[in-house]
């Protein structure tokens, strides 16, 4: 019996194994914040959250399926909060029957799985009970179909056949088995029988025929005793194993449910706390379309949760682009606009709503971070070894629709050097189909992208105000020859620098 | 009513750790009905006549590292004792063409893999005889004979249908192939079939039923009862989701008969008496079944079978394996591409580069002189020609692409035997004693193996004492290889083949492991090295020069 509240045609797999690159990608866009909001304290949420974000669905099908489930659970939050408690509830089960050494014999088998069954069999009942009760007022293909599977593959009447068995299966006396003759007349093809059939009439008690012997094992005959012992774990071994594996599948499937709830409660807990917060977010629109990104006022969610503040969001349109280049004014909301893109991806795929007033977005198979690392600043070689290492082993998993975000890439030589690097690059990606969005301070490789490629190209530019402040929205705009790093000079020195005390060397605008 | 005490025998056919259960092929003589027919034999042209066998290795195995070939050969298959026969070369040769037809014909894999399937089948055939000779319980004791004669009758058939197939067309397998047809004919294996078939399908048909209530066990009738674990299974089939964990206790661990199943085999007799006196009536007719030939045929085929299992992993690796051409009289040493076995097999399965060699000796050449740096390929060179006369005598094919050798009578080796330097006088004395006992014995068809002779005394003696052996060899006529650091030896008569370990030049501190055959030239090494060093002649001068 399956879940199906992730996919359409199966269960999420809990025990896949994040990418390689997850914890780079939690680390460049800031997505632990995100995750703890998600949590809400539960440690299971907390690592239902940490997959389900980082490991999405590539397909826009899932995704609407996921976001239809999201919406009637944001419409029944009770509902999400009984079923992910259920759950717990059945998972519990086997705990409380497991005490002690646990044996393995088919006997013991056989006996503990009658006894978790026998429990398991009334939290099947209650849920049964939930998807009656919401069964009418759900709209989503996933709860809808789940609560029918409920209804109907555990109705009562099966339920209470289920009991039956499980009374038989507890073999209070006679075992009964037949079995072949195996070579050296060990027995072979076992047949286990229910003892009903062979409840006799009074008549057969009679002792008319030969067809029946008995043997009465003496009391201190041990032996007799223990092979007598290992014929009934034999003639049991197969039901025990059908049953223990029945009991597993019940436990699982309420494990399934659990992980597959958990998800929507995390973001349950999400869009609680932004409304909280008062800030906005909506349902995305995930496409197949390769290379677009549409959204309106985008902001990094991150860092709406990390400070109290308003945090500005931007808008982009590249529609058809497959590179996006964002440029200007140094600490003027670059990087904060390249993990707003980051996150809306990854929630958009998990199937979540995102932080945006509107959003469209190309699903993307693999999103990837190469963000420049501030540890390694004081050897200069030695980091651009280290970046082109890094960028060595992103390209190795890169694939076409695949989406880059690129941080200050190949800052860690000179202007002309890392343009060219970053040109390679960025040209030859682009043309396999790899989607960049890149922040960068070469305004070299900024220039020759817009002089070669403007029509591949959309061009993001950090704002200032005349007067030197920022905004921290970035506005469509061809990049300019300096990062206004005599701004920020400026803001903490509290006097203009000499010129060759800019940031990038460029004098003052 | 109790039963006779417990027994925990069982005879699992996938285990064979009971060292008991397992019947010996050469010892397994109380089954072995007696030989009717003509003898057949795939290792000797004259069958009846029994070959004396060596029970102990010849001396120069151990020099030779055919010690640890043959260690590695018998290895898994000591039920055979194969040994003896990796011990004893033969003496003719059209024993050995006899022997290297065969191999030929067991080289295929078709035949490889029915031979093989067919000693697997008849060790279980002996686990099963014996396992049933040491049963008290009647029915079960004819239960496994029955079992064992099952399993030989179909071996029986598939190796007769193999070697049908295979059309061999060595004397030897031909000869074993006739005699299985006639075997199959034959009236006693026909009653054997027919009863064995018989007795087994009466017993699969019966199924009974047993009821195990607490302290009592009750045999019955099968009256068609259904299978009630199906009906659990399908009544939770709808919770099924992935591949599922395995609860199920192994088998194996619930082979085991007690005496409460004896009992219960008993009384089932009582239920179905047919089945059983018929089981009983085969047990006394067939009390020894083997066929004596077929025994015979199942230990000698593994003497090729434990070779070509060896060598596979080095023919794997690209190395070349060939029958040699035996010549009665020295007609010339031609041996291609060839290597130390014991060696290279290590080398082998540690996917090291194995380097072959190439050796000639023609017309009046009969003497190698091996030189060159140390640890160069010198003493597994000899070695390994004299592993090459010593297989090629047993009928095998030998390390190399192709081959051609004297018929060898005798090897004799003599290797430095452990350093003892507080009796160097002691040393060289034996060492003479050891080298004179060995040219008292050696004659034209012999090979001598001599490494490193005389390192025990000075320079000018060991020249004089290496030249005096070598003239007394030549005056043999015997074969010998010499591996020395006395370029002198190397000089000594036209009937002496000089041959050098090389050596990289580009880096003299690798060595090639491979042999030449030119002048020893002990300086070429000493100079590349040098000049690696800049110590050669003219870089030191430039140096001083600076």
């Amino acid at each position: 019996m399956k879940v199906r509240l992730m996919f359409p045609d199966a269960d999420a797999d809990r025990d896949r194994h994040p990418p390689a690159h997850a914890a780079d990608l939690i680390g460049d866009l800031g997505a632990e914040v995100l995750i703890e909001t998600m949590a809400g304290g539960d440690r299971l949420l907390e690592r239902i959250s940490r997959l389900e974000l980082i490991d999405g669905s590539p397909d826009p099908a899932a995704v609407t399926y996921r976001q239809d489930v999201l919406r009637d659970l944001i419409a029944h939050p009770s509902l999400a909060r009984d079923l992910y408690e259920l759950s717990g509830e059945a998972l519990d089960i086997k705990q409380q029957v497991r005490y002690g050494w646990v044996q393995k014999t088919p006997t013991a088998v056989l006996n503990r799985s009658v006894q978790v069954m026998e429990l398991l069999v009334d939290c099947l009942r209650r849920l049964r009970g939930i998807a009656g009760a919401y069964r009418d007022d759900v709209r989503s293909l996933g709860l809808r179909l789940l609560f029918e599977r409920v209804c109907e593959e555990l109705d009562e009447p099966y339920l209470q056949q289920v009991e039956e068995h499980l009374h038989t299966l507890e073999f209070r006396r006679d075992v009964p088995i037949s079995r072949r003759f195996g070579a050296g007349l060990a027995g072979r093809d076992y047949l286990l029988h229910d003892p009903q059939e062979f409840r006799r009439s009074m008549l057969d008690w009679m002792p008319l025929t030969h067809d029946r012997y008995t043997l009465v094992i003496p009391p201190r005959d041990d032996a007799a005793y223990q092979a007598l012992e290992a014929l009934r774990d034999r003639a049991v071994n197969d039901v025990a194993n059908a049953l223990g594996q029945s009991v597993d599948d019940v436990l699982g499937f309420f494990a399934a449910l659990q992980w597959e709830v958990g998800f929507y409660l995390a973001c349950l807990n999400l869009s609680a706390e932004l409304e909280r917060r008062g800030a906005p977010w909506c349902f995305p629109s995930a496409t197949a379309t390769p290379s677009v990104l549409e959204a309106r006022t985008l902001y990094d969610v991150g860092l709406r949760l990390r400070t109290e503040g308003e945090v500005v969001g931007s808008d982009v349109d590249a529609q058809g682009r497959p590179l996006i280049v964002i440029t200007g004014a140094n600490q003027g909301g670059k990087s904060t606009f390249l993990r707003a893109i980051g996150l809306a991806q990854l929630m958009l795929q998990a199937g979540m709503f995102v932080a945006a007033e509107a959003q469209t977005a190309s699903v993307t198979p693999i999103l990837l971070t190469h963000f420049k690392r501030e540890e390694d600043r004081t050897m200069e070689s030695g980091k651009l070894d280290e970046e082109l290492r890094r960028m060595s082993t992103i390209v190795d998993v890169l694939r076409p629709g695949a989406l880059l975000l690129s941080n200050e890439s190949f800052a860690a030589t000179n202007e002309r050097e890392g343009s060219q690097l970053g040109r390679d690059l960025f040209d030859a990606l682009t043309d396999c189909g790899v989607r960049v969005v890149a922040v960068t301070h070469l305004t070299e490789l900024a220039r020759t992208l817009q002089r070669d490629r403007a029509d591949q190209s959309v061009f993001l530019r950090a704002e200032r105000q005349p007067d030197g402040t920022r905004t921290f929205r970035l506005t469509a705009g061809a990049p300019q020859g300096t990062g206004y790093g005599v701004d920020l000079y400026r803001r903490v020195f509290g006097s203009e620098p000499t010129a060759d005390e800019t940031a990038d060397g460029m004098p003052p605008a | 009513m109790v039963g006779p005490k417990i027994c925990w025998t069982t005879c699992d056919d996938d285990v064979s750790a009971d060292p008991v259960a397992q019947g010996s092929v050469v010892t397994e003589t109380s089954i072995a009905r007696p030989a009717a027919a003509a003898a057949v034999s795939v290792l000797y042209r004259d069958a009846a006549m029994a070959a004396p066998l060596r029970d102990e290795p010849p001396a120069f195995f151990r020099d030779l590292n055919l010690d640890q070939v043959v260690t590695a050969l018998t290895a898994d298959r000591e039920e055979y004792h194969l040994a003896p026969l990796f011990f004893t070369r033969l003496t003719s040769v059209a024993d050995v063409t006899y022997r290297q037809q065969v191999a030929r014909d067991l080289a295929s894999p078709a035949m490889r893999q029915a031979v093989a399937e067919f000693a697997e089948a008849m060790r279980v055939v002996r686990r099963r005889i014996s396992f049933s000779q040491r049963l008290p319980h009647r029915y079960r004791k004819d239960a496994w004979l029955l079992e064992a004669a099952a399993r030989y009758l179909a071996a029986v058939n598939a190796i007769d249908a193999a070697l049908s197939v295979a059309s061999p067309q060595s004397e030897g397998l031909r000869g074993f192939a006739t005699h299985l047809a006639s075997y199959r004919r034959s009236a006693e294996y026909d009653r054997l079939a027919l009863d064995a078939a018989q007795v087994r399908e009466q017993l699969a048909a019966l199924r009974y039923c047993l009821h195990l209530e607490p302290g009592r066990l009750r045999v019955e009738r099968y009256d068609g009862q259904a299978d009630y674990a199906e009906k659990v299974s399908e009544l939770f089939a709808r919770f099924r989701r992935d591949p599922a964990t395995d609860y199920r206790q192994p088998e194996s661990r619930l082979h085991d008969l007690t005496h409460l199943e004896e009992w219960a085999v008993d009384r089932v007799a009582r239920l179905h008496p047919a089945a059983f006196d018929a089981l009983a009536e085969f047990g006394e007719r067939h009390s020894a079944f083997l066929d004596p030939m077929v025994t015979r045929f199942d230990r000698e085929a593994q003497f090729y079978l434990a070779y070509w299992d060896h060598i596979e992993r080095m023919q794997a690796a690209g190395l070349s394996f060939c029958y040699p051409e035996i010549t009665e009289d020295f007609a010339g040493l031609h041996v291609d591409a060839f290597f130390d076995l014991a060696l290279t097999d290590k080398l082998v399965r540690q996917d090291h580069p194995v380097v072959c060699n190439d050796v000639h000796l023609e017309r009046s050449e009969r003497v190698i002189v091996v030189t060159g740096p140390n640890q160069g390929g010198k003493t597994t060179f000899a070695r390994a020609i004299g592993q090459i006369h010593h297989l090629a005598a047993l009928g095998l094919p030998v390390p190399g692409r192709v081959a051609r050798l004297p018929m060898c009578d005798e090897v004799f080796t003599h290797f430095e035997r452990g350093e003892n330097l507080s009796n160097l006088r002691g040393k060289l004395e034996d060492d003479l004693i050891r080298v004179h006992s060995i040219l008292g014995r050696a004659g034209p068809r012999s090979l001598i193996v001599l490494n490193e002779i005389f390192n025990s005394t000075t320079l000018d003696d060991a020249v004089l004492l290496g030249r005096r052996v070598i003239e007394h060899v030549l005056r043999l006529g015997s074969v010998a290889v010499c591996v020395t650091f006395l370029d002198e030896l190397a000089t000594i008569s036209d009937q002496v083949v000089s041959m050098v370990a090389e050596v990289n030049p580009a880096d003299p501190a690798t060595r090639t492991f491979r042999l030449s055959r030119r002048p020893a030239d002990g300086l070429a090494y000493t100079r590349v090295l040098a000049h690696s060093h800049a110590l050669t002649y003219d870089t030191v001068v430039a140096r001083l020069s600076r």
